[in-house]
C-alpha cells in the first residue's frame, strides 16, 4: 500500500512538472491575455493534487490510475488548446473541474449499481431515455460542423448523445443479463437499428459506429455466440455499402479516406491538413509552439491528436495512445473482477465504448480508417464529452469499489 | 453467462490489436509516407512550407566551381529578393520559384525547392547548428554541374540566334553547359511577368530540353548504328549517287542537288549523302531503324531534374516515311539534349550516362554535403565495337577533306562530329552539329542547334568548335 502511494505520487509529480514547463513556455511564446488565464492555469495543478489525495483517502482501493492518467490527458489537452485557441482554456479547466466532481459522484452512486439492475421496468426506462435524448436533437437540435447533434441552452452547447451512451450501456447490460435467446437478440437488433436511424438523420456517423460496435461486442461477450457476432459484422459491412450509395456524407468520408488527394481545397481539406501536420512533426515533433497546428480545421476538438503529433512528434503521440491503452487495461480489469454479471457487462460496455471512441478518432485523423467526427476523450475541447468521459471512469471506479464494499460487509458480519 | 471472463479477455485482445495497430500505422506513416507527403505536388496546400519559406533565407545556386549564380538578399523591409547574377545566360536552366513570383515554378528553382529551403536531410544536429549559428534559418546551397565560363561562352556564341546548346561529360552525364536563346533577364521577372511569359519568341522555353526539332542528318548516326548492329554487310555497300533518289515515285534531292557519283559508306557519311542513306535505310527496313531509334530513347522523355519534352518517333509506315526517317526528316522530333546523348553513346563506348544538373547540395554554414549526385547508366543502345566504328566515321566527318563538319576542326585536338541541316516547315533549315573531343578520350560532348540557321557545317559546327576548344584548353 505504501509502495503503491509512493509510485502514484511520483507519477503525479511528473504530471505536475510537464504542466509547469509547458505553460511557462507557452506563456513566453504567447502572452496570457488577462490575469484570469493565469489564475485558472495555476488552479489546475492544485485541482489535480486535491483530486489525487481525496481519491487516495476516500477510495483507498479505488482505481487511482484513472486519476493519474486523466490528469495527464487533460493537461495535454489544455496545453494544445491554449496553443491553438487560448480563449478556450478557462472554459476547458472549468469543464475538467466539473468532470472530476462528477467522477466522485458517479463513483459513489455506482457502488450501488445493483439498484439499477433491480429497478422495475428498468430496460424500458433506459431505452426510452436513450431514444428521447438522441431524438431531442432531431427536434430541438442545431447543426454544427455538419452534424445535427447539439442542443443549446443559453449559449451552452450540449451533446445529449454523450449522456445517452452511458444510459444505453446500462440498458444493454440489463437486457443481456436476462435475455439471450435468438428472438431477444433479434429484438435488440431492431432497437439498435432504430437508434442508428436517428444517427443517420443527424448525420452523426461516429456515434452511429460507436453504438453499433458496442452492441455487437456486448452481445458477443454475454452470449459467446460467434454467429451473432458474425451476423453483426456482416450487417455492418452491408449497411456501410448501402449508406455509401445512399448518403452523400458517407460517400465523401469514404472517398476522402481512399483518396485524400481528389479534392484537397474542398472535400478532403481537413484530412489532408491533418496529415500535413502529422508529417511536419516527424518522430520528435517540431517542439511546443514551433509548429503550425492552427492550420488544421477544428483542431481543438476533433483534430487535437494531429496537433499533438505535430508538436510532440511520434513519441508524444505513442505516449498518448499508451495512456489510453492502460486505461483500457484497467477498465477490463474492473470488468473481470466485477462481483456479478450485470456489473461485468456495464463495465465492459463502458470501457468498450470508451476504447472504440479513442480508436475511431485517432484512426480517423491519421487516415488509418475513414474519418468520423467524435472527440478524443479528456483531450479534445468540449464540455459534454469531457464530463461524460469522467462519468464513465467514475462508474468503472464505483463498480470496482462495489467489490471492496461487499468484502468489508462480509468481514464485519463474521 | 458462461465464459464471461474468457470473452472479456478476448475483448482485451481485440482492443490491444486496435491500439497497437494505431501505433504501427503512425510509425509506418512517419517512415514511408512522410517524405512523399512533404515533397508531393499537393504541398501547395501545405501552408507550413510557405510560412517557413518566409523565414528561411533561400539558398544560393552556384556553378560547379562555386561561382554564385542566384542568391537571395534581405531587403530593408525584411522581405527577400532573389538576385540572378548571370541572368540571361542561365535564365531557362535556373528558372524561377513560385515562392518568389507566385504565378509559377520552373527549372532548378523548382526541382530543388526543398533543398533551397533547407528542408532535406532533416538531421536534428544540422538544424540545431543552423539555429544557433545563423540568425534565422538559411536554406541549403545547390551546386550545379554547369561551368559558368562555358555557359557564358555558349550564350555569347548564340546571341542574336534562336536555338540551343548542350554540353555534357559523356563519362558521367554531368551537364557542363545548357543555353537556350533568345533569353530574358530573370531579374525583371517580377515587373515584366506577362510580357516575358507571352513573348512571341517563347523566351521561357528551355529549347535545350523542351524544344522539339527534326534531327536531320545528325540522325544518320542512328541509321549507321542500326546498319552496324542489324545488317553489318550493308556497311560494305557502294552506291552511285545521282544527286537525287526516287522512292515510290517521289523524288528526294540531295542537299544542293550535288551528284556524289560512286561512293562507299565512309564517304557517304563524311559528305552526309542523303541518296546513299535513303537507299541504306530502304535496305535496312523500318523495323531495324525503329528499334535502334528506340534503343537511343528517341521515343522517350529524357530523365532530368528539370522538365524535358517527350521525343517524338511515330511508327514508320510506308517506303517514303522510311526514306525520310533514314535521313532524320519526316515526322521525328527530338530535343537538342537527346541528340547530345546520341553522340555521348558513341563517345562513351555505347553507353549513355543519365544526364544531371546538380553536383551536390551543401549546408552553407558547415559545408556539410547533404545530397550528392552519382553517375549512373541511362541507356546502352550500341556495343563498344559499333561505337568505335561510328566514332571513326564522325572523326572523318570533321577531319576528312570532304567532311561536312570541317569547320569544327581544332588544331592539336581530334574532334569527332556530325552535321545536320534539317528541313522544316518554318523557313530556312535548322543548322545542327553534334560532336565530341578529344576523340581518343572524350571529355565533352556538344550539341548545337540554330533554328533556321542554314547549313549545320557552316553555322552550328563553329559554335561547337569554340565551346570544345575553350573547355579543353582552359
Amino acid at each position: 500500500m505504501e509502495e503503491y502511494i509512493k509510485t502514484g505520487s511520483k507519477a503525479m509529480k511528473n504530471v505536475f512538472w510537464i504542466f509547469v514547463i509547458a505553460f511557462l513556455l507557452l506563456f513566453i511564446h504567447n502572452k496570457p491575455k488577462g490575469f484570469d488565464t493565469i489564475y485558472f492555469t495555476l488552479a489546475f495543478p492544485i485541482l489535480i493534487y486535491i483530486v489525487y489525495y481525496l481519491h487516495v483517502r476516500l477510495f483507498p482501493l479505488g482505481e487511482i490510475q484513472f486519476i493519474i492518467l486523466t490528469s495527464f490527458l487533460t493537461e495535454m489537452g489544455l496545453i494544445m488548446i491554449y496553443r491553438v485557441t487560448p480563449d478556450l482554456l478557462i472554459k476547458q479547466i472549468v469543464w475538467i473541474a466539473i468532470g472530476f466532481l462528477l467522477y466522485f459522484i458517479s463513483s459513489y452512486i455506482s457502488k450501488y449499481y445493483d439498484l439499477l439492475y433491480k429497478l422495475k421496468y428498468g430496460e424500458a426506462i433506459y431505452i426510452a431515455l436513450t431514444i428521447a435524448l438522441l431524438g431531442s436533437t432531431l427536434i430541438f437540435g442545431r447543426e454544427i460542423g455538419g452534424a445535427k447533434n447539439w442542443l443549446t441552452f443559453d449559449g451552452i452547447y450540449v451533446q445529449p448523445a454523450e449522456l445517452a451512451k452511458i444510459i444505453y450501456i446500462i440498458f444493454l447490460a440489463k437486457y443481456l443479463c436476462t435475455r439471450r435467446e435468438t428472438k431477444d437478440i433479434i429484438i435488440l437488433g431492431l432497437i439498435t437499428l432504430a437508434i442508428l436511424g436517428i444517427f443517420v438523420l443527424e448525420k452523426d456517423l461516429g456515434m452511429a459506429f460507436l453504438f453499433y460496435a458496442t452492441t455487437v461486442l456486448l452481445i458477443f461477450v454475454s452470449t459467446s455466440n460467434l454467429l451473432y457476432t458474425a451476423v453483426g459484422i456482416g450487417l455492418f459491412v452491408l449497411g456501410g455499402i448501402i449508406s455509401y450509395f445512399l448518403f452523400w456524407h458517407v460517400r465523401v468520408r469514404i472517398e476522402a479516406w481512399l483518396n485524400p488527394w481528389m479534392d484537397v481545397p474542398g472535400k478532403t481539406y481537413q484530412i489532408v491538413q491533418s496529415l500535413f501536420a502529422i508529417a511536419a512533426g516527424g518522430f520528435f515533433g517540431t517542439g511546443l509552439g514551433m509548429g503550425h497546428p492552427e492550420y488544421i480545421p477544428v483542431v481543438a476538438s476533433d483534430f487535437i491528436f494531429s496537433a499533438i503529433c505535430e508538436e510532440f512528434g511520434l513519441l508524444g503521440a505513442v505516449a498518448i495512445i499508451l495512456v489510453y491503452f492502460v486505461i483500457m487495461y484497467r477498465g477490463i480489469k474492473v470488468a473481470l473482477n466485477a462481483k456479478d454479471g450485470f456489473g461485468a457487462l456495464v463495465a465492459t460496455g463502458l470501457i468498450s465504448m470508451f476504447s472504440l471512441q479513442v480508436f475511431t478518432i485517432i484512426g480517423g485523423v491519421i487516415k488509418f480508417i475513414p474519418l468520423t467526427g467524435v472527440t478524443l476523450p479528456f483531450v479534445s475541447y468540449g464540455g459534454s464529452s469531457m464530463v461524460m468521459s469522467f462519468v464513465t471512469l467514475g462508474m468503472l471506479n464505483g463498480i470496482a469499489l462495489k467489490e471492496e464494499q461487499q468484502d468489508v460487509q462480509f468481514e464485519s458480519q463474521y | 453467462m458462461s465464459n464471461l471472463n474468457r470473452n472479456i479477455k478476448i475483448l482485451f485482445g481485440v482492443f490491444s490489436v486496435l491500439f497497437f495497430g494505431l501505433i504501427a500505422y503512425l510509425t509506418y506513416f512517419q517512415i514511408y509516407e512522410r517524405d512523399r507527403l512533404i515533397t508531393s505536388s499537393y504541398s501547395v496546400y501545405n501552408r507550413r512550407l510557405i510560412e517557413q519559406e518566409k523565414k528561411i533565407l533561400r539558398g544560393s545556386i552556384l556553378d560547379r566551381n562555386g561561382i554564385v549564380l542566384a542568391k537571395s538578399i534581405i531587403e530593408a523591409d525584411g522581405s527577400q529578393k532573389r538576385e540572378y547574377l548571370d541572368g540571361s545566360a542561365f535564365a531557362q536552366v535556373i528558372g524561377y520559384s513560385r515562392r518568389i513570383y507566385q504565378q509559377g515554378n520552373a527549372g532548378i528553382e523548382k526541382a530543388y525547392d526543398r533543398e533551397l529551403l533547407g528542408m532535406v536531410g532533416n538531421d536534428p544536429i544540422i538544424i540545431l547548428r543552423k539555429l544557433v549559428l545563423a540568425k534565422g534559418q538559411v536554406g541549403d546551397n545547390v551546386y550545379l554541374t554547369i561551368d559558368k565560363t562555358l555557359q557564358d561562352l555558349a550564350y555569347k556564341e548564340m546571341e542574336g540566334k534562336k536555338g540551343a546548346v548542350v554540353a555534357l561529360n559523356p563519362k558521367t552525364g554531368e551537364i557542363l553547359a545548357m543555353v537556350s536563346t533568345p533569353s530574358y533577364d530573370p531579374n525583371t521577372l517580377g515587373e515584366n511577368w506577362k510580357e516575358i511569359m507571352t513573348s512571341p519568341d517563347n523566351v521561357v522555353l528551355n529549347r535545350a530540353t523542351q524544344g522539339l526539332y527534326p534531327p536531320g542528318s545528325v540522325f544518320k548516326i542512328v541509321t549507321t548504328a542500326a546498319v552496324l548492329t542489324y545488317e553489318p554487310e550493308l556497311y560494305n555497300k557502294t552506291f552511285d549517287c545521282k544527286g537525287y533518289i526516287i522512292v515510290d515515285g517521289n523524288r528526294i534531292n540531295d542537299f544542293g542537288g550535288i551528284a556524289h557519283g560512286i561512293e562507299d559508306f565512309k564517304q557517304a557519311f563524311y559528305r552526309s549523302c542523303n541518296s546513299f542513306f535513303i537507299q541504306i535505310g530502304l535496305d535496312l527496313g523500318s523495323e531495324n531503324l525503329q528499334s535502334m531509334a528506340y534503343n537511343f530513347g528517341l521515343d522517350k522523355r529524357v530523365p532530368l531534374e528539370i522538365d524535358t519534352a517527350k521525343n517524338y518517333f511515330p511508327p514508320i509506315e510506308g517506303k517514303v516515311a522510311l526514306a525520310e526517317t533514314s535521313i532524320g526528316q519526316g515526322k521525328i522530333l527530338v530535343t537538342p539534349l537527346t541528340m547530345a546523348l546520341v553522340a555521348s553513346a558513341v563517345a562513351n563506348d555505347g553507353v549513355i550516362m543519365k544526364p544531371y544538373l546538380m553536383r551536390y547540395v551543401a549546408d552553407p554554414i558547415s559545408g556539410t554535403v547533404i545530397e550528392k549526385s552519382t553517375p549512373s547508366q541511362y541507356l546502352n543502345p550500341i556495343s563498344k565495337k559499333v561505337a568505335d566504328t561510328i566514332k571513326q566515321l564522325m572523326i572523318g566527318a570533321v577531319n576528312d577533306k570532304e567532311g561536312t563538319g570541317k569547320a569544327a576542326q581544332i588544331p592539336g585536338i581530334t574532334v569527332a562530329g556530325k552535321t545536320g541541316t534539317a528541313e522544316n516547315p518554318h523557313g530556312a533549315p535548322h543548322a545542327w552539329f553534334v560532336g565530341f573531343a578529344p576523340a581518343e578520350n572524350p571529355q565533352i560532348v556538344v550539341s548545337v542547334i540554330v533554328e533556321n540557321g542554314g547549313e549545320g557545317g557552316k553555322v552550328a559546327a563553329p559554335i561547337a568548335r569554340d565551346i570544345i576548344r575553350s573547355y579543353l584548353t582552359k
